[in-house]
């Protein structure tokens, strides 16, 4: 008796969870169909003009590019020093190693304002400007963590002997990365630039401070909130990024977990 | 044939990690299209030498020549060697073929030449029409053939082999032995192979050294090895062997050497050991096998009354030991069950006769076994 009520126990508390976890996701889309300017039940009348709208709207579209561009440029850049970075980690024991892997993940603790504030002072005193390379930057810094505990799990249990082995019949160690590591590695770079793509697409409070002129998405659409008329169309952009960003990060996963059969032993 | 030509040649080739010697001044040449087994326990830096031959590491001091030339500096990809990992190190995203062909790419063959010759190489280790196969959908004795073809296929002037055969089970192993040894004599590339399975070198081998503690103790032919073992360890790792303590008595006129033997009383040698004088301690030592055991005297050269402590049979053959008075411990004999009926008589507290001949005899310096001690 008692293990059944502790089931159902554990079902209640599960089935409110994820109620609550994705009940006010849900309520963008809907109201992104409601053909009404308030957001409020009833629902009037199902339409998509607010998704014309955003099509039509060339700042939209200017805000989707800068923000496409700046994710783009910052999963490349972290996964590549990631690659690295967890590349040096696994294959070579290295005097505090422990420490440098602390510092490594330190900035997943930070607090972005803190980031946001530190960096704009930073950039401005060196004068580099800000703008999109700016949100680049700032991006690279909290998305490299990520990409290193990612690829750092697809290094680990990397046979050493695969290496040893292709050097042995004939290859440079050059060679040797692009013919058997980075084949390897794949599916993990994959995972790695997928999943920093949607940290640096979503991240609101860096790019809030650093992207001056050129607003990202999310910091376009918190400057739309202050114009009610133009609220539904930003419900219609956030639903779409939602089912955008959640297909990514599917095949993230998916990505991540797949297994290349490897394991010689 | 060339027989004599040494190819591969090592001089004092040392190898320190931080604190540990694991080659210690090693030595040797490999002769040209030769099988050659480096034969210890684990740790002896049996490894450790087929790495620093492949170039995968490096010497500390001393050298290495191959073909002549030396091969400081020289990175692994242009040795002429290839090495069959422990593990086979298969590359698991490739298909069997690919994996064969790997090492092929700077060979400047065309596209059906590379293929023709990749599916020679499958025909020779016996994996025709597997060329599609993950590495994930091979057995265990087909990956170790993978490896095999994928350094034969390169025409290596040696084959490094790391205890390939150690991952395969008892039957599979067995016919791996009979089958690589044919493979070599086919192919004629010189093999050294590394191994701590004893029986395994010394089937398969031209010429085995045996290693300890980074040392070469020996480098001898099976047959030298197992009947002339050249110190106590030696003799002790491959197969079995019962010590006696001996007092050298005289030197005869013919410059053998008269001994007290424990239990066996005065034995005339034809040989001496070094430095030998009226009065040296030793070690007298002979393999369980050299030993006959009989319920009656024999008129064999040395032949002395025991007691039978225990006995287990094994069916072509009873282990036996037999403790004879003047000898603290007792003697391991095996005895061949050629008389159905014989075994049975071996029964604890049975009283037998212990035969054997002067040449099953093997005499060490006690020094010896100090320095050789595992």
């Amino acid at each position: 008796m008692t293990a059944r009520r502790g089931r159902r126990l554990r079902q209640v508390f599960s089935s409110g969870y994820l109620v609550y976890l994705y009940l006010p996701i849900v309520i963008l889309p809907i109201f992104s169909f409601n053909d009404s300017f308030y957001i409020s039940f009833p629902l009037q009348a199902f339409t998509t003009r607010w998704y014309e709208e955003l099509a039509s709207d060339p700042s939209i579209i200017a805000a989707l590019a800068s923000s496409l561009q700046i994710a783009a440029a910052t999963a490349l850049i972290s996964t590549f020093f990631g690659v690295l970075t967890a590349r040096a980690l696994t294959r070579y024991r290295l005097r505090y190693q422990k420490s440098m892997l602390a510092a490594i993940m330190l900035p997943i603790v930070i607090p972005e304002l803190i980031l946001g504030v530190s960096l704009l002072v930073a950039l401005n005193q060196v004068g580099l400007g800000l703008g999109k390379w700016a949100v680049v930057a700032g991006h690279t810094l909290i998305c490299f963590p990520f990409a290193v505990a990612i690829l750092l799990s697809r290094f680990e249990g990397f046979d050493l002997a695969l290496e040893e082995a292709s050097l042995d019949l004939g290859e440079s160690p050059w060679q040797t990365f692009w013919r058997v590591v980075f084949p390897l590695a794949l599916p993990g770079i994959v995972a790695s630039v997928l999943l920093t793509f949607t940290i640096s697409f979503d991240e609101f409070l860096i790019a809030f401070f650093l992207s001056a002129s050129e607003p990202t998405l999310p910091v376009y659409l918190w400057g739309q909130l202050r114009f009610p008329k133009k609220l539904p169309s930003a419900l219609a952009l956030g639903s779409l990024i939602i089912v955008a960003s959640f297909i990514v990060v599917t095949i993230a996963e998916l990505m991540r977990r797949r297994r290349t059969g490897w394991g010689t032993k | 044939m060339n027989g004599q030509r040494h190819l591969v040649e090592l001089q004092e080739l040392t190898r320190r990690y931080d604190d540990h010697l694991a080659l210690d001044k090693v030595s040797l040449r490999i002769r040209q299209g030769e099988f050659f087994s480096i034969l210890g326990p684990s740790g002896c830096g049996k490894s450790t030498l087929l790495r620093l031959i492949a170039g995968l590491d490096w010497p500390d001091a001393g050298s290495l020549l191959i073909d002549g030339r030396d091969m400081r500096g020289v990175p692994p990809y242009r040795r002429p060697c290839n090495m069959v990992f422990q593990n086979y190190a298969i590359f698991p995203h490739l298909n069997v073929r690919d994996n064969v062909g790997y090492g092929l790419r700077k060979f400047g063959l065309s596209a059906t030449e590379k293929r023709e010759r990749i599916e020679a190489m499958l025909l020779a280790v016996r994996l025709g029409g597997l060329g599609d196969r993950k590495p994930g959908q091979l057995s265990g004795g087909q990956r170790q053939r993978v490896a095999l073809a994928r350094a034969l296929v390169r025409q290596p002037r040696v084959l490094l082999l790391d205890e390939p055969l150690g991952a395969l089970d008892k039957s599979l192993r067995e016919a791996m032995q009979v089958e690589l040894r044919e493979l070599q004599q086919s192919v004629g590339i010189t093999f050294v192979f590394v191994t701590h399975d004893q029986e395994e070198a010394l089937s398969m081998s031209d010429r085995i050294a045996v290693m300890s503690d980074g040392r070469i103790l020996q480098i001898a032919s099976p047959v030298d090895l197992y009947e002339r073992p050249n110190c106590p360890t030696v003799a002790k790792f491959i197969g079995d062997m019962n010590f006696f303590g001996g007092v050298t008595e005289g030197i005869t006129a013919s410059g053998g050497a008269l001994v007290q033997v424990d239990g066996m009383g005065a034995v005339e040698f034809d040989g001496r050991l070094e430095n030998e004088k009226p009065g040296l301690s030793h070690q007298v030592a002979i393999r369980p096998e050299k030993l006959r055991v009989t319920g009656e005297r024999t008129d064999a050269a040395i032949c002395v009354r025991g007691k039978v402590v225990s006995s287990s049979y094994w069916g072509d053959q009873s282990q036996i030991q037999v403790s004879i008075d003047g000898c603290a411990t007792p003697l391991t004999v095996s005895a061949h069950n050629v008389d159905p009926a014989g075994a049975e008589h071996l029964v604890r507290g049975a009283d037998v006769y212990l035969s054997v001949n002067r040449s099953g005899l093997l005499r060490f310096c006690e020094e010896e076994i100090a320095h050789g001690r595992v």
